[in-house]
Parts: C-alpha cells; structure tokens; sequence
C-alpha cells in the first residue's frame, strides 16, 4: 500500500518534469515580413507578359510586312 | 510616231526599272544577304550598290517597326530587336543565312 502511494507520487514528478521539459523545447516561430520578395515576383510577372506581349506585335509585323522580313 | 513610241517605252522601262531592284525574299534566297543577331539584315559576303540599297531600305523601316513597338510596351527599342532577331532566325528557310551569337555567319 505504503509503496503504491510512492509509486503514483514518482510517476506524477516525472510526468510533471516531463511537461516541464517540454515547455521548455517548444520552439519559438517567428514570423517576419521578408524585405521585397513581392515587389521581385511583379517584375518577373510583368516582364513575362511583356515578353509574351511583344512576341505576338513581333508575329504580326512578320505577317503584315513581309517585304522587311 | 513609233520613235514617239519607242521613246516612251523606254522612259516607262527606266522608271519602271528601279521598282523592279531585287527584293529581300529574293537576295535572302540567293545567300546574298542574312538576318544579323541584331534584329537587322546585313549583306552576306560581297556587297554591290543595289545590295546596299536594300539593306539599308529594309533597316529603316523595321527599325521604325521596332521602334513603334519598344514605345508602346514601355521598353527598350534593342530589347525588340533582340527578341526579333531570335524569332527571325527561326523563321529562315534551309539553306538562308543568320548571325549567331558570335557574329559568324551560319546557314541554316
């Protein structure tokens, strides 16, 4: 009887400590705004497009003016 | 009479005759001129007055092209020319003449 009442009381401490131990380990996030990757993502997006744009006036000027090409 | 006739045919034939200077399809087909990587043509291998000509016709006037284009995307006018010269390149037929990257002229 006298050695059940240890044995909870040890399992409590190691469970206590066990939290305890894990609080300790949660990690920290921390979330921080980056610097400019927004305003690189637009170029590239606006610089395809303008790519994609031009390409397609090119194809039409060879079709409309095949004497100069 | 006919002199009168002849006269006039031969002053239509002179005028009719520059009209008739090679075309680009043309010098392009005989490997006289080729598409540089500039966006531009250029005279192959030897050059002659008509040839010349021609070149610097058809320089002008797509110049103007690539110029109106560069305007209206808000870019530069040897950014089109470059993106140009790729596509003309691709467009070639066998045998016609480009200018790779490092201005050596190649058939296709």
């Amino acid at each position: 009887m006298q050695s059940g009442i240890f044995k909870q009381a040890a399992l409590c401490l190691a469970l206590l400590s066990g939290s305890a131990l894990m609080a300790a380990c949660t990690p920290t996030i921390a979330v921080q705004a980056p610097n400019e990757p927004i305003t690189v993502n637009l170029n590239v997006k606006i610089e395809h497009e303008i790519r994609v744009k031009v390409d397609r006036e090119l194809d039409d000027l060879f079709e409309d003016k095949e004497g100069i090409f | 009479m006919k002199k009168l006739f002849n006269g006039l045919l031969a002053l239509t034939l002179l005028i009719a005759l520059p009209a008739s200077a090679i075309t680009l399809k043309d010098a392009q087909t005989q490997g006289l001129v080729g598409e540089a990587n500039s966006g531009y043509i250029a005279v192959v291998q030897e050059s002659s007055p008509e040839l010349e000509k021609l070149v610097a016709e058809v320089n002008s006037k797509r110049k103007q092209e690539y110029a109106a284009i560069a305007q209206r995307n808000n870019i530069d006018i040897a950014q089109v020319a470059a993106r140009a010269a790729e596509k003309l390149e691709a467009r070639l037929s066998k045998g016609e003449y480009y200018q790779d990257n490092l201005g050596r002229w190649q058939q296709k």
